[in-house]
């Protein structure tokens, strides 16, 4: 799970997927698994780009929103460094902060895809 | 339990979907707060375990709705977030939750609270049941005490043990009244008067 305080955390301390976590939240059933990937991959794909989108218009409210979701699925899907770099995103969006706010949100797609690949090496 | 999840995120809708069925509750769902509602105005909901932040109307509001209404069963409410200060679950709790699960959750957590959540909705239903029946109880007598069984002839009451009182005893022991006796006009002519005139009569003629 993310630290409290981003900024004083090392988000490649973090791993990118944590498969206890992903475990626990499916059950242990490797069939809950997979789709729980499928879904979480479908669904997050479809909202990151409202957050890109948010990010780039300086629409800081949506972007927060969204953020917040992405955060907590990923979470809860042990995508560690996901959930840490949404929660960078959404804690930016939450105090108006926009320098590197580019940066940040870069961050996160590629977390995100880090994330991504893990899960589809599960389901291999 | 019947147990309605709102979460506007589907995997963790799908999460708390498999852990809670799991448990072989029955599984409602709703994709946010207004959609919640609308479930809980009309279904028989036990448990209500929601996420705070929705699109629409979010966990707290759902929370201070689930308590502003004044009929129906009792409901018990978990929110569960990845929000997690102190200060945010004072604000939950404040807005009518009964409990305050944090994201992520293992399942024996939330088995655990679930299972004290179960306890709660059981004593809830049997003190709802107890006040019925008392409320009942209640009806019944105050019907009873409306219809007194009276003798026409000699005013004896029956009891509860189907035996006669007399209307002083009844008093007595039903309304915690002491007579004081007395003679009313009526009868002091029709009772006193005529043993009266008869103990003159008996003096004079002796």
């Amino acid at each position: 799970m993310p630290n409290e305080n981003p900024d004083h955390d090392d988000p490649q301390a973090t791993p990118v997927l944590n498969l206890d976590r992903l475990r626990e939240s499916s059950g242990h059933d490797r069939a809950v698994m997979r789709e729980l990937a499928e879904l979480y991959m479908a669904d997050c794909g479809a909202k990151l780009p409202t957050m890109v989108e948010a990010a780039e218009a300086i629409e800081l409210h949506r972007m927060h929103r969204v953020a917040h979701g992405l955060k907590g699925a990923s979470a809860a899907m042990g995508c560690e460094q996901a959930a840490w770099a949404f929660r960078v995103v959404e804690e930016m969006g939450r105090a108006g902060e926009t320098q590197g706010l580019e940066d940040a949100v870069r961050a996160a797609e590629d977390a995100w895809r880090r994330a991504c690949d893990s899960l589809r090496g599960l389901a291999a | 339990m019947r147990i309605l999840i709102a979460d506007d995120d589907p995997v963790a809708r799908r999460i708390l979907e498999n852990a809670v069925g799991g448990l072989g509750h029955d599984v409602h769902l709703a994709e946010d707060g207004d959609a919640a509602w609308a479930i809980l105005e009309r279904e028989p909901i036990d448990v209500l375990v929601t996420d705070w932040v929705m699109p629409g109307m979010d966990g707290l509001e759902l929370c201070r709705r689930v308590r502003a209404r004044e009929q129906g069963t009792f409901l018990y409410v978990m929110l569960v977030s990845t929000r997690s200060s102190r200060e945010d679950v004072v604000a939950g709790i404040m807005a009518g939750a009964d409990d305050f699960l944090t994201k992520p959750y293992d399942r024996s957590e939330l088995r655990a609270r679930l299972h004290a959540a179960e306890r709660v909705v059981a004593l809830e239903r049997s003190l709802a049941e107890r006040v019925r029946e008392l409320e009942h109880a209640l009806h019944e007598v105050a019907t009873l005490r409306r219809l007194l069984p009276i003798c026409m002839y000699c005013k004896s009451i029956r009891n509860d043990e189907q035996a006669w009182d007399d209307l002083e005893e009844y008093l007595r022991q039903h309304a915690n009244m002491d007579c004081t006796h007395s003679i009313c006009p009526t009868c002091y002519d029709d009772r006193v008067r005529p043993v009266l005139d008869e103990m003159k009569r008996d003096k004079r003629a002796s």
